[in-house]
C-alpha cells in the first residue's frame, strides 16, 4: 500500500500470512482473525486427523457431513470449474495427491499410480450435495487446494471490514486482496526464479491468485496441480495468475489456468489472468490490466 | 518411479532449474519473411510506436504498438477492431497469445508493493525436504 501502513504477520495453512492495513488491527481483532483461521483449518485441513475432511476420507461406509455455512460458495464454484475445465479442476482429488506423496506426513514418496479414470472419483458422480452438507458411500479425500485458502482470504476481508478496516492488502502467500482508494502494484514473481518478476499487475478493489509449480514440485514430473481426469500433475502451464472480485473465485480460476484458456473462462466469470507456460511463452486476458515483460 | 532416495532431489533441482529460456531476453523479431522485421543495419530510436494495419475484405484492422529500446522490441501491444464476429473472434486469439517469450526482471528493477507467486512453501514441506536432501546426502 502507498502512503503509512502497518502490517501484521501471522502463520495459518501452513504458510507465512501477512495483512496490511492503514490503521494497525487491535489486538482483539488480531485475535478474532486467529480464531477465524483456526476455526477454518479444523473444517477444511488434510493435515488435521481431527478435521471434518479428514473424518469424511476416514469414513468406511461414508455418511453426511454438513460443512460450515462458508462452504456453500466454495462448492458452488467447484460445481462451475468442473464444468468449466470439462473435470480438470475437482476437489475430489485429495487421494491422488496422497498417492503421489503429498500427504499428512509429508512422505513425498509415490505410493502407486492413481486409479484407472473410470474408477476415479468424480464431483459430481461422488458425492451427493445439498447445501453444504455431502453425503458419500465410501471413503472419499477432499481437497480444497485449489480455491480454499482465496476464500479465507474473503472471510478475513469480511472481518477486517465489520472492524471498520476500509483499507487494506491481504496476503495468503500467493493469495491476495486488496481494498483501498490507490491500486497496488504486484510483481508477478518468475516461477523458477524467486528473484525476478515476469510482469506487473495492476490491483485495486479486488483479488489476485497466483498458481505455480515451483515451490512443491518434488519428484520427476510430480508437483501439486494434478488434472482430476487423469490423477497426474499438469505439464505444460508452469505458473498462472488471475484476477477477479473476491479471493475464492481468483483462487479457483488460477487453478483452472492451468488447464483453459483466460478467454474461455472469461466468459463465464468476470476476471482476467495471464498463464505462463513451459516453453517461456504467456497467454493474457484482453483485459488484463498489467504489464507481461518480453 | 526411481526408487533411489537422491532421485527426488535431483529432480527438484532440475525443475528449478528448467524454464530455460524465461531469463534470457529475445534479440529481434521472428525470422518469417511475410512480417516485418527489424532490420539489423539500421539503429531505431528508443521509444514507443504505435501502427494500424488493415486487412482483408472487410474493414478490419488492427493496432499494433512496439516499444523499442537499443533497437530491441521489448513490450507488444495489439488492440482489436474487427467488427464481424469471425473476424473479431481471430483477432481475440491473436490478442491473447503474446508473440515474444518472456522474460524476468530483477525485483530491484520494477516498482512493486507486493510480489503474488505461487504459495510461500509450507513449514512441513521445508522440513521433509531437509529430510529427503539428509538421506540424499549419505
Amino acid at each position: 500500500m502507498n502512503g503509512a501502513s502497518r502490517s501484521w504477520s501471522f502463520e495459518a495453512t501452513g504458510t507465512q500470512w501477512e495483512i496490511e492495513t492503514r490503521q494497525p488491527l487491535a489486538r482483539v481483532v488480531q485475535e478474532r482473525i486467529l480464531e477465524r483461521v483456526r476455526a477454518f483449518e479444523a473444517t477444511w485441513s488434510r493435515f488435521r486427523p481431527d478435521s471434518l475432511v479428514s473424518r469424511m476420507a476416514e469414513a468406511q461406509s461414508g455418511g453426511t457431513f454438513t460443512f460450515p455455512e462458508e462452504a456453500l460458495l466454495l462448492f458452488e464454484l467447484y460445481d462451475r470449474l468442473h464444468a468449466v475445465t470439462d473435470g480438470a479442476v475437482d476437489p475430489l482429488v485429495g487421494r491422488d495427491l496422497e498417492r503421489l506423496g503429498y500427504d499428512r506426513t509429508y512422505s513425498l514418496r509415490p505410493d502407486a499410480d492413481p486409479q484407472a479414470p473410470g474408477q476415479r472419483p468424480c464431483w459430481l458422480r461422488d458425492v451427493t450435495r445439498e447445501g453444504t452438507a455431502l453425503t458419500t458411500r465410501h471413503p472419499l479425500g477432499l481437497d480444497v487446494g485449489a480455491a480454499g485458502k482465496g476464500l479465507l482470504v474473503d472471510l478475513i476481508a469480511e472481518l477486517l471490514l465489520e472492524e471498520g478496516h476500509t483499507e487494506f492488502l491481504i496476503d495468503g502467500s500467493g493469495d491476495l486482496r486488496h481494498a483501498g482508494q490507490e491500486e497496488v502494484n504486484i510483481g508477478l514473481e518468475h516461477p523458477f526464479d524467486p528473484g525476478l518478476v515476469i510482469g506487473i499487475a495492476s490491483l485495486h478493489n479486488r483479488a489476485l491468485c497466483a498458481s505455480g509449480v515451483n515451490r512443491r514440485a518434488w519428484g520427476d514430473g510430480l508437483h501439486h496441480v494434478l488434472d482430476a481426469r487423469s490423477g497426474h500433475p499438469t505439464r505444460e502451464v508452469v505458473a498462472t495468475w488471475a484476477l477477479a472480485e473476491d479471493a475464492l473465485t481468483a483462487d479457483g480460476l488460477a487453478t483452472a489456468l492451468f488447464f483453459t484458456d483466460p478467454e474461455t473462462l472469461a466468459a463465464t466469470f468476470a476476471c482476467s489472468g495471464v498463464r505462463l507456460f513451459q516453453n517461456g511463452h504467456a497467454e493474457v486476458s484482453r483485459t488484463f490490466s498489467g504489464e507481461i515483460f518480453t | 518411479m526411481p526408487q533411489n532416495s537422491s532421485a527426488p532431489l535431483l529432480a527438484v533441482l532440475s525443475l528449478l532449474a528448467g524454464g530455460v529460456s524465461l531469463a534470457s531476453a529475445q534479440s529481434s523479431t521472428p525470422s518469417s519473411a511475410a512480417r516485418p522485421t527489424v532490420n539489423q543495419n539500421i539503429n531505431y530510436a528508443d521509444g514507443t510506436y504505435t501502427a494500424k494495419g488493415w486487412y482483408g475484405g472487410l474493414p478490419s484492422s488492427i493496432t499494433v504498438t512496439l516499444t523499442l529500446k537499443d533497437s530491441v522490441i521489448t513490450k507488444v501491444g495489439v488492440q482489436t477492431h474487427a467488427t464481424d464476429p469471425t473476424s473479431l473472434d481471430y483477432q481475440r486469439r491473436f490478442a491473447v497469445a503474446v508473440p515474444k517469450v518472456v522474460i524476468g526482471k530483477p525485483i530491484a528493477e520494477v516498482k512493486v508493493g507486493k510480489l503474488a507467486g505461487a504459495s510461500g512453501t509450507p513449514d512441513g514441506f521445508n522440513d521433509a525436504v531437509a529430510k529427503i536432501k539428509a538421506q540424499a546426502s549419505k
